[in-house]
């Protein structure tokens, strides 16, 4: 699951609703073939960005049943259509059949179609955040995000950033422990689900560990062995007892869990 | 978290990106919030350039103290706060954008040179300097197309034409190296592209830069001059490769194109 950017969820929630509607029927919203194939590549921009998983599977499969029936009404243009128009409506529905293998269940790298060939400039990515492109544009950026290492790391910073503000929450520590910087540290694991990684201190002798998670919800690493000694929202510190080797049990996050089995003795070879 | 551990372990961070470091960036995003916070949809779009621009200049930093990254964040912030308003293009409302000298001696590398005192060092290369006027141009064509295109399929077609335009006459790539770049399947032909370069360049930058109040726009525009006078005396790909049958009597085709013939 990927935390989404709440702007740009809340626009893909409206231009999907007003395409297939409440009822999930695209004729009844009285939506043209224009709006829904750009509703349709408006789910590139989640895929990629991230927020596709948090849509409800009924508007998926509503948006996905009036997408195929308005490509194949749009397939072709009138008589006195231009080479330049029809170049525009053809590309409109390359980048709708990207969205439809999104919603589909496609990987975002798998996704193709005309893509911006160009890095997006700090203002276009900032304004796909936001939800201020329309779909089409925002399936050509997340394409390009997609296939660019450069602009993704930049889209995750913005993604981490989009997060709450970490505030500290009630644990029942006896004493508070400020945040650990991560470089001080030895990165031991990494989770893809939840995202998030495991850094182990040594503080003369005392082996501490800490959770950095990428969304801003509660994190807590339960297991034998380990004791709570802080949390923010997305970062846990905790202490290991000393006849410990192995960091065994379940790290959650917020309502994923994963479990955790690392043998510290084998680390240290 | 204070402002100067954030940034600092931005600074030493190998990855700023790793997601070790989302503390840092989610921290970093509620000071901005809380210390700058302007008219609700500007502040969003400033605050994401302002983290954007962290991102490639917190290695820079040099800040010792709080109030020094106070001041050195206060600088980039600032600086996105401009770019936020140079793309729109309109009336600019920092006085010290109206200041911006515009020396007609200046180079096209010192003109097109990074935006952020953040960012003062200069770019080492021509390609650096290259990028990050590309960047600013696309930013403004960007919304430039959204002000004047009604239709999002069309507005979206003419700023990948732009796009194109912009690798073709001020990054100087060639056809084919475009074609490459552009990773489309089937490859689009070269007539395609040399239209796309012409479509993108007149209908889309040359009328963007005109109501643009920024030190490459001038340069920039006439820079497209000059490749519009230079694209004048060429022939279109398509014509140079579909040879004419001028023979009469049905013979074969003539070896030699109508586009390439020379007068005496």
């Amino acid at each position: 699951m990927t935390e989404p950017f709440a702007l740009l969820f809340a626009w893909f929630d409206q231009i999907s609703g007003s395409a297939v509607g409440a009822s999930g029927r695209a004729l009844e919203a009285g939506a043209g073939p224009d709006a829904i194939l750009e509703a349709l590549a408006g789910a590139v921009g989640l895929a990629v960005l991230g927020g596709l998983d948090e849509v409800p599977e009924d508007r998926r499969r509503a948006l996905m049943k009036a997408g195929r029936r308005a490509l194949l009404a749009g397939g072709a243009g009138g008589p006195d259509e231009s080479a330049d128009d029809a170049e525009d409506r053809r590309w409109a529905a390359e980048l709708a059949r990207a969205g439809l293998q999104a919603l589909g269940g496609a990987a975002p790298d798998a996704l193709g179609g005309p893509a911006d060939p160009l890095h997006a400039p700090d203002g276009r990515l900032s304004a796909a955040t936001l939800g201020n492109l329309d779909g089409f544009a925002l399936a050509s950026l997340a394409l390009h995000v997609a296939h660019c290492t450069p602009c993704r790391r930049r889209a995750a910073v913005l993604r981490m950033a989009s997060a709450p503000a970490a505030a500290p929450l009630r644990v029942a520590a006896a004493s508070a422990v400020a945040m650990r910087q991560p470089e001080t540290g030895r990165l031991i694991a990494t989770f893809d689900a939840p995202a998030a990684e495991l850094v182990l201190f040594d503080d003369d002798g005392t082996r501490m560990l800490a959770v950095y998670a990428e969304a801003s919800a509660p994190v807590r690493l339960l297991g034998d062995g380990l004791e709570t000694a802080e949390m923010l929202a997305g970062y846990w510190l905790g202490s290991l007892a000393r006849d410990h080797t192995r960091v065994v049990g379940t790290l959650h996050v917020g309502d994923e869990v994963s479990e955790v089995d690392i043998d510290l003795e084998a680390l240290a070879d | 978290m204070a402002l100067l551990e954030t940034l600092s372990a931005l600074r030493d961070a190998d990855d700023p990106a790793s997601t070790r470091l989302a503390w840092a960036w989610r921290s970093l995003s509620d000071h901005l919030d809380r210390r700058y916070r302007l008219e609700h949809r500007v502040h969003d779009d400033v605050r994401q350039r302002t983290l954007l621009k962290v991102m490639t200049a917190a290695r820079a930093m040099e800040a010792g103290t709080e109030g020094r990254a106070e001041a050195w964040l206060r600088q980039v912030h600032k600086s996105a706060h401009m770019d936020h308003h140079r793309s729109r293009g309109g009336q600019l409302m920092d006085k010290a954008l109206r200041a911006t000298p515009k020396d007609d001696s200046a180079t096209w590398l010192e003109r097109v040179g990074p935006r952020t005192e953040a960012q003062d060092a200069r770019p080492e290369d021509e390609g650096a300097a290259i990028d990050a006027a590309i960047e600013a141009v696309l930013d403004r064509a960007a919304v430039f197309v959204g002000e004047t295109i009604t239709q999002p399929k069309k507005r979206n077609a003419s700023l990948l034409r732009a796009q194109v335009a912009l690798m073709a006459n001020v990054r100087g790539m060639d056809t084919p190296a475009i074609i490459a770049a552009l990773d489309r399947d089937p490859p689009p032909s070269k007539a395609a592209v040399y239209k796309w370069v012409e479509r993108g360049r007149e209908q889309v930058l040359v009328p963007a830069l005109e109501a643009w109040d920024h030190p490459i726009a001038a340069t920039l525009s006439a820079h497209l001059e000059g490749c519009r006078r230079g694209d004048a005396g060429k022939t279109r790909p398509n014509r140079q490769k579909q040879p004419k049958n001028v023979s009469p009597g049905g013979a074969g085709p003539s070896t030699r194109s109508r586009g390439n013939r020379k007068k005496p």
